[in-house]
């Protein structure tokens, strides 16, 4: 769909033009001079971004085939890899593989050669040749788009369930452990209390000789019952 | 000399030039300006791939022996030692090729790709950076380095997400990430006391010599509950390589993650660092051969993303999102090789799928940068005929992702299908159709891209 079929960036290119991502200095790098091809029209990358492709690609293609043998059967991993001897399906496989050549014209007797297969001329009769398949596939499936449109719900989850859940556990820390707790009852709390205290305490203490001469009588009082009748 | 070793000294110089020009383009990219920026980290990059392709070669010649050396104790705490040390064997100098390799590849590409942005010089400085910390965690000897490590790659890989730090989308994107790595994080955190709890220390060698113990041992959760330790700690280091690698329900950090800039696509969220976790159960391989339940969680977990997010991949119209569900449904196929017993079969998945996953990426990015940063593949169609390298290779890419007979992506795939077919253990039928389907799944999307 990126490579080949219909050139649907034609059509916004012009779009592109107007709103231009400042994309001039391009052709100082670049080899293929097309500067002057406007700025909405695709063009290939410089070389600093075309050399890395090919270096990657060099691999893809070849470390299976030149590695397979000594990394899978060949042991070049077994002074780190331990696998018990019941375990070892690979040497179980060492039996049916004798080079990746022979190995890779076997490919059609296994499943996996036809599936990709299938797949890839699914897709290419899909997105290339029938698209009207398409769309009538999607309204077949449309009862589990959602499913997947919402990546199985797994964000909606995290997001509602357990970000929700816990920013709603942290409210209620915040209501009743902050707010009620420890600013009510540990701070405005001791606060109030020392007020109440001092309220009752004021009371004692009037200033007045006459008062204090009356409570010392009174304590005079109680100490002298404290000793004839108990002591 | 009787017998050749390798040398701390270039191992530490592949892992600290990174790191070195990452500060140099990072902290003074300001003075020295984008030419500089650029140079300085594609040099260090470069040679440390040159060095690690040559300790690769002395590794799998069997010239030298494997490294296995303490280079620097941090502290000692009640007799758990923390220290920085390599261990390079087969393993870690495959790794560290790839690493090097892919990380080279995209530096070079960053040149075209974010000429024009602000930020150009802060790029180079992260990707460097990246690199350094993917190759501490695979160099390691020990869980605390492979800890440090892990997090400092999702360090990086947080603040790529975000680079573009005004978009309201990219800063959500990056939380999220941010936050569903916490998440794995936490059961690898307690996967490894699990370790310290039996072992006393952080060394591979040590946990692996113990490993027949743990196997053999119970963990009480309170109460009468007891359950087999090597499984709960095996459970609990995957759940942190199911952060890090996105395996569901930890994988939807991962398309989210696309708001970054497309050359981190492809390096850290298609080719290294979502394979971390891949690598670690790989390299923890005798402490997860003890255990079969863990095992058949493992293959289950791995067949479930191969498939269901294979689905995905067909009806996103975002060019970055189809290569993203496909990254995700391919992690699936290596945990189900690990899941499998076949480790190997995994890593070399592992292998050619960093190599035409980033192709894939990278040839994705040429044509946003041809298409002036469009990405809804409604709008493109026709794109062979003016962009004609981008084309071809973005053809193998697809190629070898769908299984094309003779290239990279057919034999690590078939021999993972082939090896769960063979696999006797719990869950493997499941995983079987699941990986037979996902074949066709993968052929049907990556072609109508």
């Amino acid at each position: 769909m990126t490579f080949h079929g219909q050139a649907r960036w034609a059509e916004s290119a012009q779009a592109h033009a107007t709103h231009d991502h400042a994309h001039h200095d391009d052709a100082h790098h670049d080899e293929h001079g097309h500067a002057d091809h406007g700025h909405g029209t695709p063009h290939e990358s410089p070389w600093v971004v075309t050399l890395p492709l090919v270096l990657l690609a060099i691999p893809s293609i070849a470390i299976g085939y030149l590695t397979v043998q000594p990394v899978l059967f060949g042991g070049a991993l077994a002074d780190a890899i331990q696998v018990a001897p019941e375990n070892d399906v690979l040497r179980e496989l060492a039996s049916h593989f004798h080079d990746p050549l022979s190995f890779a014209l076997q490919a059609p007797l296994h499943p996996p050669f036809w599936l990709a297969l299938v797949g890839v001329l699914l897709a290419w009769y899909l997105y290339l040749r029938s698209p009207q398949t398409l769309a009538r596939l999607a309204s077949v499936f449309a009862p589990i788009r959602p499913l997947l449109e919402q990546k199985y719900y797994f964000d909606w989850f995290n997001e509602n369930v357990l970000a929700a859940g816990s920013r709603g556990l942290g409210r209620w820390f915040w209501r009743v452990g902050d707010q009620t707790l420890i600013d009510g009852l540990a701070v405005n709390g001791s606060a109030s209390a020392v007020a109440a205290l001092g309220g009752i305490v004021r009371r004692v203490q009037t200033g007045y000789l006459y008062s204090y001469a009356f409570w010392m009588m009174i304590g005079l009082a109680a100490l002298l019952g404290w000793f004839l009748f108990v002591g | 000399m009787t017998e050749q070793m390798l040398s701390p000294q270039i191992l530490l110089a592949i892992v600290l030039m990174p790191l070195a020009a990452a500060m140099a383009a990072g902290l003074f990219g300001r003075w020295i300006g984008r030419r500089a920026a650029h140079l300085v980290t594609i040099a260090a990059v470069g040679a440390s791939f040159v060095l690690s392709a040559q300790v690769a070669w002395q590794v799998f010649t069997g010239a030298v022996p494997v490294y296995n050396e303490t280079v620097y104790t941090w502290l000692v705490s009640d007799g758990i030692r923390m220290e920085v040390g390599f261990l390079v064997d087969s393993l870690s100098a495959l790794m560290m090729c790839v690493v090097t390799f892919v990380s080279f590849c995209v530096h070079v590409y960053t040149i075209g790709y974010m000429h024009e942005d602000e930020g150009y010089q802060r790029f180079f400085a992260y990707i460097s950076l990246f690199t350094f910390a993917m190759l501490m965690l695979v160099m390691s000897n020990n869980f605390m380095q492979l800890f440090f490590g892990w997090e400092a790659v999702g360090v990086v890989s947080y603040l790529l997400i975000g680079f573009w730090y005004t978009r309201p989308s990219a800063v959500f994107a990056n939380m999220k990430a941010f936050l569903v790595n916490r998440v794995g994080d936490f059961g690898f955190v307690l996967g490894i006391a699990g370790i310290v709890y039996f072992t006393g220390s952080l060394d591979y060698q040590d946990a692996f010599a113990a490993a027949p113990h743990i196997a053999t041992s119970q963990l009480s959760l309170g109460g009468d509950v007891a359950v087999s330790a090597i499984t709960l700690i095996c459970i609990l280091l995957f759940i942190g390589a199911m952060g890090k690698s996105a395996q569901v329900p930890l994988h939807v950090w991962l398309p989210d993650s696309m708001e970054g800039p497309t050359p981190i696509s492809a390096l850290i969220h298609a080719a290294t660092m979502v394979t971390a976790g891949i690598y670690m159960v790989a390299r923890l391989s005798p402490l997860f051969e003890q255990s079969a339940v863990a095992l058949s969680f493992v293959l289950v977990i791995g067949a479930t993303t191969a498939l269901f997010m294979g689905f995905l991949g067909i009806i996103n119209n975002d060019i970055k999102r189809v290569v993203a569900y496909s990254t995700l449904s391919q992690l699936g196929y290596m945990t189900v090789a690990l899941g499998a017993s076949a480790y190997s079969a995994a890593i070399f998945h592992l292998m050619t799928h960093a190599f035409f996953k980033a192709l894939l990426f990278l040839a994705a990015g040429s044509v946003i940068i041809g298409m002036h940063h469009e990405q809804d593949m409604r709008k493109m169609g026709g794109l062979a005929k003016v962009m004609p390298i981008t084309a071809i290779t973005c053809w193998i890419g697809a190629l070898a992702l769908i299984g094309t007979p003779l290239l990279s992506g057919f034999y690590s795939k078939d021999f993972i299908i082939e090896s769960v077919h063979e696999s006797a253990r719990w869950g493997a039928t499941y995983a079987y159709w699941c990986v037979l389907i996902g074949v066709f799944i993968t052929a049907f999307y990556a072609c109508y891209s």
